[in-house]
């Protein structure tokens, strides 16, 4: 399947006012071990072809987009011009507000590509499988799975936009053993950067070993409302309401509590300044252009507590009558003033670093998670905790969000290495 | 307008050119390695979404190819392609044997059992064939579900109707079996987005409910209270406060007992993680696990319901595996290697989440059997706890069994009855021995919706079920 063969197939089908053709080629290399033994060895190449095509029609006074869609895979790309004309027939049932797809953009370079993973993926998987065994030590790694994964992009649509990019990506999982029988816990890890050097197995593995190590014996966290202190994988996901709320979408559906130029929580013991960034290097969430073909923009979305933009899709931008943005990019947190171990210091605080699952509802901004590492800080003391949850909503627990002075980078997270929220739900020891 | 999106769409694999070729190919593999198996998927399907601000028909994106797996004693060794053509496939055989040689064949290793010999086709069987049905019936359905949540009540400011359907086309061949089966899987499901006074503040919540079935058209009927219901509930939690943290006596709807099965003793008995020293249910194999009246399945052969097969992505054919007997853990769930290496009795579990994935241990449709309890006897027997439903997530700890389910509605029960307050969200956290063991009462209803999707541990999202009959426990809730 080719990009060109879909391209000439929609462009010559009858009732196609629009389009837009993305192909993306994977070749992905992957390791499986359970403990340094390989249990399996894979191989795989994809290639996909998806296609939007739009219509036009009148329904009584106004302008109708119609939508639909179709993906080719392998060696299909003969069923294109009979999934074109299909598609137009499809589209003609659904009706949306128009908008028009992005015309041609200057693409900026990003450097997402790693040659060492997309041309050698195999040595940089044999590397690292040694750098993770001699960074992990004497602790026992149950399993573990590495992928090397090389990704091509291209973006063509009707309005005359072009582009093309080239990524790599490397995901790491594995288990850390500690203790034996009823007494054994594990530390379960990910890692994923777009070289080894973030992926940096040989920083992170002896944290997890000493997590995995402090969970055994760990016991429950007190019941409480009490301060807690967010860090590591915590992070990853605890401004996502804040993101989603900003968004075009939201502000189209009806559900942002986010206006533009008012504060963001109601009274922010350190203002809250946060962006989404798609332009950043090596970052997993950099990406030039997004599925439609929109050239991305960084966004200042919160300045000093207040909010000022929204992201926004080009179909999003054209209902609402903003600048687009496109999707993508990491987020980013401006830090605050308080050392790191200050924010741990004035106990007792909950220092949370990882849950089971943590997921901020995008929509309510409630949080919920079981905790899996986490340490309780009383006068001077660390006593590891594990077991039980911290529960909140984000929009009221920062109104009094400390942040610390020190940062930390995650694959899509840029910010203070420590959040500290002063009145949170903790449901531990009866 | 044509009614099916595969009329035109690439046609299946054939499995009379397939099997031929494929066994060909197996047994071409066999000559330098000691079990080969062939694999090819073809995975289509379409979402017909009706929203409040956007309407979408689109396909489910596809998943079409060919994966070649080869067991060389010490390890699997796999080469997948998306290329059906006679030339890619025998490159792709190819280049799991060199792999293979690669990395060495241990001839004295025990053999891989191939299974009994065996040719068989399986195909879902659809009252109403979905691809039989007009597209713009399938968009008026989507249309009239949406419609009916939005006019129901003035805070619900975005609804969606959604009507899917996915088609699975298999062929597992190694040199016993040739095995296909055609799975089709189809869904209605509503979500509702309710708003106050959002600029600058105000509550929002969000509500999804729905049916999937392993069926055709005919899965799209939804029960008649399902929407009203669904939109109540969202405008009930509509900034709900969170209820105090701590040990309570609870009753569990089916749902949020299917959701507790899964993450309970569902991962806590994948075999694959025996393996790895990654769950502690391989030291409990015998053991009592929980109350005596619990008792727990893992079935793929369950009629209808949308987790299930006829056969796994390993050739084994379906059949019901049951995991705790009488609050004994009496069975563990595998695949084909973890089966292989311990010894276990292999079970219809082995799942990939496509042909470009390697097959793991994962369920299925798992739930608890049925009691003898009724669900308001349950009620009358609490003092002062709460009915939990609309479950959102679970995520499982089989190494140290911590367990962490979340929900979207805690209703209070004081003196047998529901008072009406509900709280929103909620989170029970707990040790999967001691909540199991809590049960008192089982009930003697069992349903499973099928709307779920399950990962190993964060990623390999195959499609499952759970369900149960209510259960009144005692849990750690906030």
């Amino acid at each position: 399947v080719t990009i060109e063969a879909v391209v000439r197939a929609v462009t010559r089908c009858p009732g196609v006012a629009a389009w837009v053709v993305r192909e993306r080629r994977l070749t992905s290399h992957q390791r499986y071990r359970i403990f340094q033994k390989r249990e399996a060895e894979r191989s795989a190449r994809t290639t996909t072809v998806e296609v939007t095509i739009h219509t036009e029609r009148r329904d009584g006074d106004r302008s109708v987009l119609g939508e639909a869609a179709f993906t080719l895979t392998g060696e299909a790309t003969g069923a294109a011009p009979a999934l074109a004309r299909r598609a137009v027939a499809q589209a003609a049932l659904v009706a949306n507000p128009p908008y028009v797809l992005p015309g041609p953009s200057h693409v900026p370079h990003m450097a997402l590509r790693d040659p060492a993973v997309a041309e050698r993926p195999l040595e940089v998987l044999d590397a690292l499988e040694a750098e993770l065994d001699g960074a992990a030590g004497d602790t026992p790694v149950g399993s573990s799975e590495f992928f090397a994964e090389s990704h091509e992009v291209r973006v063509r649509t009707s309005g005359g936009f072009e582009g093309a990019y080239a990524a790599t990506e490397l995901y790491v999982e594995f288990a850390l053993l500690a203790g034996n029988g009823a007494e054994g816990v594990e530390c379960h890890g990910i890692r994923r950067a777009r070289r080894p050097r973030e992926l940096d197995l040989s920083g992170a593995l002896p944290h997890h070993a000493r997590w995995a190590a402090d969970r055994r014996g760990a016991g429950l966290p007190p019941t409480g409302v009490m301060p807690v202190v967010f860090s590591e994988e915590a992070l990853d996901s605890l401004f996502a309401p804040f993101a989603a709320h900003g968004s075009a979408r939201a502000r189209y559906e009806g559900w942002s509590r986010l206006t533009e130029g008012k504060a963001v929580v109601a009274a922010a013991a350190d203002p809250l300044n946060l962006s989404i960034d798609p332009h950043l290097p090596w970052r997993l969430g950099s990406r030039p252009f997004d599925a439609e073909g929109q050239v991305t923009a960084p966004v200042a979305m919160i300045r000093d507590g207040r909010f000022e933009a929204r992201t926004a899709s080009k179909r999003y931008a054209d209902y609402l009558g903003l600048v687009p943005t496109g999707g993508g990019g990491t987020l980013v947190v401006g830090p605050g003033a308080t050392p790191m171990g200050d924010l741990l210091s004035d106990g007792p605080v909950l220092h949370a670093l990882r849950f089971s699952t943590f997921h901020p509802s995008a929509v309510t901004g409630a949080f919920s998670g079981e905790l899996r590492t986490a340490y309780l800080c009383e006068n001077g003391k660390v006593t590891p905790v594990s077991g039980g949850s911290v529960s909140g909503n984000v929009f009221e627990a920062f109104a009094n969000a400390r942040f610390s002075r020190e940062r930390t980078v995650r694959p899509e997270y840029d910010g203070p290495m420590g959040v500290r929220l002063e009145a949170v739900t903790v449901a531990g020891r009866p | 307008m044509p009614a099916s999106p595969n009329a035109i769409q690439p046609p299946l694999p054939d499995p009379d050119r397939l099997i031929p070729l494929l066994s060909d190919l197996v047994a071409r593999m066999e000559a330098d390695v000691p079990y080969a198996a062939a694999l090819v998927t073809d995975e289509r399907g379409e979402r017909v979404r009706m929203g409040t601000t956007r309407e979408q028909v689109e396909p489910v994106a596809p998943a079409r190819g060919a994966v070649f797996s080869v067991h060389t004693g010490r390890t699997v060794v796999e080469a997948a392609v998306d290329d059906l053509t006679e030339g890619a496939l025998t490159a792709a055989a190819d280049r799991a044997v060199a792999a293979a040689l690669d990395l060495g064949i241990d001839r004295r290793a025990r053999k891989v059992d191939p299974g009994p010999e065996m040719a068989a086709r399986f195909a879902t069987t659809e009252a109403t064939p979905y691809d039989a049905v007009a597209l713009a019936d399938k968009v008026d359905r989507a249309r009239s579900l949406r419609d009916r949540a939005a006019a129901l009540d003035g805070r619900v400011v975005n609804a969606i109707g959604l009507i899917g359907h996915t088609r699975s086309f298999e062929v597992f061949v190694n040199r016993a079996k040739r095995l296909v089966q055609d799975l089709k899987r189809t869904q209605a499901v509503v979500s509702v987005t309710c708003a106050v006074g959002t600029d600058g503040g105000g509550q929002s919540a969000a509500l999804t409910d729905g049916r999937g079935r392993r069926a055709g058209w005919e899965a799209v009927d939804l029960p008649d209270d399902l929407v009203p219901r669904l939109v109540a509930d969202c405008t009930r939690i509509l900034g709900a406060p969170r209820l105090t943290p701590g040990y309570y006596d609870c009753v569990f709807s089916p749902e949020f007992a299917g959701i507790f099965a899964h993450e309970a003793f569902g991962h806590g008995t994948e075999a694959d993680m025996f393996l790895k020293d990654r769950s502690r249910g391989q030291d409990y194999l015998g053991q009592p696990v929980a109350a005596p009246i619990v008792n727990m399945y893992d079935a793929p052969d369950l009629a209808g319901e949308a987790g299930g097969y006829f056969f796994d992505h390993e050739g084994q054919i379906a059949a019901t595996t049951q995991i705790i007997e009488k609050g004994i853990l009496v069975r563990a769930i595998t695949d084909l290697a973890s089966a292989h290496a311990l010894g276990l009795p292999r079970t219809a579990n082995g799942r990939r989440e496509s042909f470009a994935r390697k097959a793991y241990t994962r369920m299925s449709n798992t739930f608890f059997g049925p009691g003898d309890a009724d669900v308001s006897e349950m009620l009358a027997t609490i003092r002062h706890g709460f009915y939990l439903e609309r479950p959102s997530n679970g995520m499982e700890d089989p190494k140290s069994w911590g367990i962490q389910l979340e929900g979207h509605m805690a209703s209070e029960v004081v003196d047998g009855k529901l008072t009406g307050r509900v709280f929103s969200p909620v989170i029970v956290t707990g040790y999967v021995p001691e909540l199991l063991q809590s049960i008192t009462m089982v009930g003697r209803d069992r349903e499973i919706t099928g709307l779920g999707m399950c990962g190993k541990g964060y990623k390999e999202w195959v499609k499952v079920t759970d369900g149960g009959p209510h259960l009144r426990l005692k849990a750690r809730l906030a």
